[in-house]
């Protein structure tokens, strides 16, 4: 699967020098590579959020730094293109109340595997960090000499999961809203083992240069694909990737 | 910089909180509380998922009586819970909930014979979520009664069986009399528990009471409320068994192999005085409660093995556990019976594979 992506990063590359040897030479560099630092901060999150979630108690982006490498080949002054590579660690910390969710929990292993099935009310937590490895593909626009905007999308591969927390404080219906009610004063879920493998969305990002080298980064990237497979049913809604990062940016 | 990484977190759970839908409309459709009028009520009315059973006078006049019924908030019932029912032969009702998706059906019993016999000749699915079956009985006014609760409704918490005999309990063809007879077997249990409880072990368990399901998972031997109103002195209990302990590992509940530990059965019962209509006794106290009176247990030696290679007779006397002198007039009493394929089950301990078969119990009383 890896190397499957550096096939396609090897032949954007490839299109980005042959589109750009086909123009007239100007005076400006044709190459720029850029290496940046940041802070993810956003969710995996239903969007619009469902009926199910009541109340959002907190939430905090723990841990979700990124490093960035990006190489844009300027075709005209303004205009270019930009690929690259990402480490992406996503994550957040979230309590909310939910009401009238339901799961199915995987309880045991092996022959003894069994499902937990109902819909829960109290107070849920999550807590994810998963860790991606990210492939942008952007437009590049610089209408000042301060500043450039680009807009792409993204392709990212799951390095490392963590899509866990848990349910307090509530009642879990078993088997759905007819079922038996059953006191939950803390039970907890593990999905990570269930994150999709690949996530792929549009991203869009500013740089400002303040000095001649050095650029404030904000960037956005949207998740278009659900987080979970779409056989998955331990959250009743789907969940994107939706993330701001705010980073330095250094120019090589 | 710490302010305005604040500040940003605040706008973003301020823009996050701005799109809370509307609460969604209840899904939830059960009948919370259910009684009789005192005139002809003789306790409080027992739930077993949606048979709720309640003790009426003997000849007492229940051709047109209103019931008191509370429901789930914004639910609607059919018929109207405020008209009057005969509650002589079994009334259903129906709940919808506030969503109008949800419905519950509900069967009301109102019992005024006392049972003795049970012969596990019928058996139904009383969960709508299991294919798990329970006996259930008719006594002698023909009225079709829900004593018995199982571990089956536990363990269908998490087990998608979907053949009633692939549950711990269930009916067997290889009866003593009659068609059927109730069949317990103990199996591997899931373990962990979403991190809540560790089941190494699920022992067969059949009892007259109720799960309360509230404690399941907080702790399941409150969960398990034993008794059902009783207005006799019990003298003997009786019946057929049959009973292998497996041969294979004794797993204690922390899921230790024990080679030192021989499984066994349970088999007995309980008579207990009770001080209001509601009280019942659990998994906690049911051997050790100040107001039990008496208790009719397999003895030890017969627990480990059922003499002989087919039905074996056990005919247990109750014995005194108090010096409570038993009135009918001033005093009311509940009597639990259960049968366990693993004499521990309900601590989580046994071996995997010991059987249990039980046929044609009876409580003998005194005339």
């Amino acid at each position: 699967m890896k190397s499957f992506y550096i096939k396609i990063y090897g032949a954007l590359l490839l299109m980005i020098a042959i589109n750009g040897a086909g123009f007239a030479q100007e005076s400006f560099k044709h190459w720029e590579y850029k290496a940046f630092a940041g802070y993810n901060m956003g969710g995996a999150t239903p969007l619009p959020l469902p009926a199910e979630i009541r109340k959002i108690n907190s939430w905090s982006p723990g841990f979700a730094a990124a490093l960035a490498f990006h190489a844009t080949r300027w075709i005209t002054p303004s205009w270019g293109v930009t690929s690259g590579l990402a480490i992406d660690l996503k994550g957040m910390n979230i309590r909310a109340d939910v009401k009238y969710m339901t799961t199915n929990l995987v309880i045991g292993e092996g022959d003894n595997t069994g499902t937990f099935t109902g819909m829960f009310t109290g107070k849920n937590r999550t807590i994810t960090r998963n860790g991606y490895l990210v492939l942008p593909v952007l437009a590049a626009y610089k209408p000042y000499e301060k500043w450039t905007f680009r807009l792409g999308g993204y392709l990212a591969s799951l390095q490392d999961a963590n899509f866990a927390g848990d349910a307090s404080d509530g009642y879990i219906r078993n088997g759905g809203a007819a079922g038996d009610r059953i006191n939950i004063e803390k039970a907890t879920f593990d999905f990570s083992d269930e994150v999709r493998k690949i996530d792929a969305g549009l991203m869009a990002s500013a740089d400002w240069f303040f000095t001649n080298k050095m650029a404030v980064t904000g960037q956005l990237s949207w998740g278009l694909v659900p987080i979970f497979p779409s056989d998955f049913n331990g959250i009743p809604y789907k969940m994107y990737n939706v993330y701001f990062m705010t980073g330095i940016a250094y120019k090589l | 910089m710490k302010f305005k990484l604040s500040l940003t977190l605040s706008l973003c759970v301020l823009l996050i909180t701005g799109c809370i839908q509307d609460e969604p409309l209840s899904p939830y459709a059960d009948i919370d509380a259910f009684s009789l009028p005192d005139q002809v009520a003789l306790g409080a009315a027992s739930f077993n998922q949606t048979n709720i059973s309640i003790y009426v006078r003997k000849g007492a006049d229940l051709s047109s009586i209103v019931p008191e019924i509370s429901i789930s908030e914004g639910a609607t019932i059919m018929p109207d819970r405020f008209s009057p029912q005969d509650f002589s032969k079994e009334v259903t009702y129906t709940v919808t909930a506030a969503d109008g998706k949800h419905q519950r059906e509900y069967s009301i019993q109102a019992i005024s014979v006392s049972q003795y016999k049970y012969d596990f000749e019928y058996w139904e699915e009383l969960d709508m979520y299991g294919k798990y079956e329970t006996p259930v009985e008719y006594d002698l006014a023909g009225k079709r009664t829900t004593p018995w609760d199982s571990s089956n409704r536990g363990i269908n918490y998490y087990v998608s069986f979907t053949d009633p005999a692939q549950f711990p309990i269930h009916k067997t063809t290889a009866s003593a009399g009659g068609q059927y007879a109730a069949e317990m077997i103990t199996i591997k249990g899931p373990e962990n528990i979403m991190g809540i409880m560790y089941i190494p072990v699920a022992a067969g368990s059949l009892f007259i009471g109720a799960m309360n399901p509230l404690y399941a998972l907080k702790d399941p031997l409150l969960a398990t409320q034993f008794g059902q109103p009783f207005h006799d002195k019990p003298l003997r209990l009786t019946g057929k068994y049959k009973y292998r302990a497996s041969t294979g590992n004794y797993i204690d509940p922390k899921g230790n192999v024990r080679p030192d530990v021989k499984d066994s059965c349970a088999i007995y019962s309980v008579f207990y005085r009770i001080d209001s209509a509601s009280m019942m006794l659990d998994g906690t106290n049911i051997l050790t409660h100040p107001n039990i009176v008496s208790v009719a247990m397999l003895p030890p030696g017969m627990r480990a093995a059922s003499p002989g290679t087919d039905f074996a007779v056990f005919d247990i006397p109750f014995e005194k556990r108090s010096n409570h002198v038993i009135d009918f007039e001033k005093n009311k009493y509940k009597l639990m019976i259960v049968f366990s394929s693993s004499f521990y089950g309900d601590r989580y301990e046994g071996a995997i594979g010991s059987r249990l078969v039980v046929d044609d119990v009876e409580v003998v009383i005194e005339e």
